[in-house]
């Protein structure tokens, strides 16, 4: 990819402190995600993976360094700020699909439209439309509880892109999935990187994730360690 | 889509949601039946002090109220009750002369006050049914009848049919006397006047306190049949008869509430009981619903920081705990004014007895009351009741609500 990059990371340090040990968290990382790349952040539980991801969708905020997508600098953002960020440029899809369980399917993809203030009958019909390119055509009014866990995973897929977002943030999301149907999202998500240039970043234990992402890039220690592009 | 997520919020936890929404309804529905009670209550001793005391304007000597005299009257009565008799702005005029006297029957005696009446007027005012409880009320003329408190004819162990005897120093100084055939028994609800009161018609009294053509007040009843301080139609009734008798100085016109404070006091009582009340009932449920939506928010932590991660807005989170709130204060409503409804249907028609074991009646504040209270339903308290609780399940979410809306996307979706 030879685009401006969406995600632009520089000397980035999270340090927490645990009662009175600061536990570093990241350490200095340097990173720059092409527009439409398809990227998987690697590493042993603890290497920094998802604090790496959080501290690109806003969800938490620099110790040091900066973060800056599509331009903009997520760590000098107040909350609204980060909250207009996550909802107008980036997309979620969660380890256990952390789907709103009162809302269906169709009502779920619908509801960062919603927020975003988009008009009734056209959030319903994208977010239709989304379900059916995700492969839950028919499906559209069953709540989370009606669907397998792979199906689940799906409507958060379609929530995570039904708003067209410039990135799509994805921890773990084959994790609670069986082999044949966490193997099937990440062919869904590919489908969707191919054909809508949608940028994945994924934070993944998952071999399968590695083999079919553009770029993995391997954290130890809350550092960078090595930059794979395929 | 944030009602409907409410909505579906408050039936995730069915049973819950369900005795909460119904302590609140309870709570609506006890408001609404004690308030009816109450108003039932205090409208009752208004009634009776303004029919048989005050009225709702009273034209009176104004020495009188303070004095008692005998001589500071109204003059030239008949000419005056006349004028005033085509007011449109009133429903019924009575004059009213009052004397002390001893009565005595066959054997016993007891001191009485008389009231001298016009008997056609006055059943204007109060229903004869309505005060006569045995016997008859007085005859349009004057007869030397006398219709006597049940509490004095049991004293004077007289009944209807039986003669009296009233001794009186007269406003000339002379000793006034005559004999009276009872006709009635009557009880007024009156504890005073059931006890010592005495009707005769008014020109028996004229006569009896040598005071011809005058009487201690006229009793001016507005078409109203509310005791509300500064209802328009009293004060319109009391401008009328100003119009026509004029301010002079051995004349004063009084509203009811200006004749007699205590009673205005009383029913300012009436409203602060129903302010107590609604504070000490819906407080204690806005606890509950605190408890609740405390509760809703604990546990959905993970799911709101799923949607603070999605980018909803604190705003957006306050609202949609607002909305669940306020949807099971509108559901608490809607079954209380159902139950409420039927209690004060119950209390209108049926009303509520109030004798005490003995079967003795209840007396309050010089007023004894029918053995029944019915109950007074006014569609403004309803409105504060109904209105009250929503206020109280919108501040009593507020709390939860901020908090709710505070979470930290990160640890809120942590929580397990």
């Amino acid at each position: 990819m030879t685009s401006s990059p969406i995600v632009t990371v520089r000397d980035l340090h999270r340090h927490y402190q645990q009662g009175e040990i600061t536990v570093k968290a990241l350490r200095g990382v340097d990173l720059d995600i092409g527009r439409g790349e398809f990227t998987a952040l690697m590493g042993a539980s603890g290497s920094g993976k998802t604090t790496l991801l959080n501290m690109i969708g806003g969800l938490d905020s620099p110790t040091s360094g900066t973060v800056l997508v599509d331009g903009q600098d997520v760590g000098a953002m107040d909350r609204g700020r980060k909250s207009d960020l996550r909802l107008d440029k980036i997309g979620f899809v969660f380890q256990s699909y952390n789907l709103i369980p009162v809302l269906s399917a169709v009502e779920n993809t619908e509801f960062v439209l919603m927020l975003r203030g988009v008009g009734k009958k056209e959030r319903r019909d994208k977010a239709m439309a989304v379900l059916q390119q995700v492969g839950l055509g028919g499906m559209e009014h069953r709540r989370p509880r009606e669907m397998s866990g792979g199906q689940q995973q799906r409507v958060a897929v379609a929530r995570a892109i039904a708003s067209e977002p410039a990135l799509v943030l994805a921890d773990e999301p084959t994790a609670n999935l069986d082999s044949q149907t966490g193997h099937d999202l990440i062919q869904l998500m590919q489908k969707l990187n191919d054909e809508l240039g949608l940028t994945f970043v994924f934070a993944t234990h998952d071999p399968k994730v590695k083999d079919a992402a553009h770029r993995v890039v391997w954290m130890e220690d809350g550092q960078v360690q090595q930059d794979e592009r395929k | 889509m944030l009602p409907a997520m409410a909505w579906r919020n408050l039936w995730r936890h069915g049973r819950r949601t369900f005795i909460t929404a119904a302590a609140m309804g309870v709570s609506v529905a006890f408001v609404m039946a004690m308030l009816a009670y109450v108003d039932g209550m205090y409208g009752k001793m208004a009634e009776i002090m303004i029919d048989q005391a005050t009225g709702h304007v009273q034209v009176h000597h104004p020495d009188y109220p303070g004095t008692r005299a005998l001589d500071d009257t109204v003059k030239d009565a008949g000419a005056r009750i006349e004028a005033l008799g085509g007011l449109p702005e009133t429903r019924a005029i009575a004059p009213r002369l009052n004397g002390y006297a001893l009565l005595g029957g066959e054997k016993k005696t007891s001191g009485a006050q008389l009231v001298g009446v016009d008997p056609v007027r006055e059943a204007d005012v109060l229903p004869v049914h309505d005060r006569v409880k045995e016997g008859r009320w007085l005859s349009p003329e004057p007869a030397r009848e006398i219709v006597l408190g049940r509490g004095l004819a049991d004293t004077l162990e007289v009944g209807v049919g039986d003669q009296v005897v009233a001794m009186t120093q007269a406003a000339d100084g002379s000793l006034g006397n005559d004999l009276y055939e009872v006709v009635g028994i009557s009880t007024s609800g009156s504890v005073t006047l059931d006890r010592m009161g005495a009707w005769l018609h008014l020109q028996d009294v004229q006569s009896l306190l040598v005071l011809p053509d005058q009487v201690h007040q006229i009793t001016i009843l507005a078409p109203t049949s509310e005791a509300r301080i500064n209802d328009p139609d009293v004060l319109a009734a009391a401008a009328a008869v100003r119009g026509v008798v004029g301010d002079s100085d051995d004349l004063e016109i009084l509203t009811w509430w200006e004749a007699s404070p205590q009673t205005a006091e009383m029913m300012g009582m009436s409203d602060a009981s129903a302010g107590i009340m609604l504070v000490i009932v819906f407080g204690v449920a806005g606890l509950g619903i605190l408890n609740t939506m405390l509760m809703s928010v604990f546990e959905r932590t993970k799911e709101l920081g799923v949607m603070k991660a999605l980018g909803t807005r604190p705003w957006a989170i306050v609202q949609l705990v607002l909305w669940e709130s306020l949807l099971l204060g509108a559901m608490a409503a809607v079954g209380g004014l159902a139950l409420g409804g039927v209690l004060d249907w119950l209390l209108v028609t049926q009303g509520l007895s109030l004798t005490t074991g003995d079967g003795e009646q209840l007396s309050s504040m010089g007023v004894l009351f029918d053995p029944v209270i019915y109950g007074v339903v006014k569609p403004e308290r309803i409105v504060t009741t109904v209105v009250s609780l929503l206020v109280v399940a919108v501040l009593a979410a507020l709390w939860p609500a901020l908090r709710a809306a505070r979470l930290e996307p990160v640890q809120a979706m942590q929580d397990r």
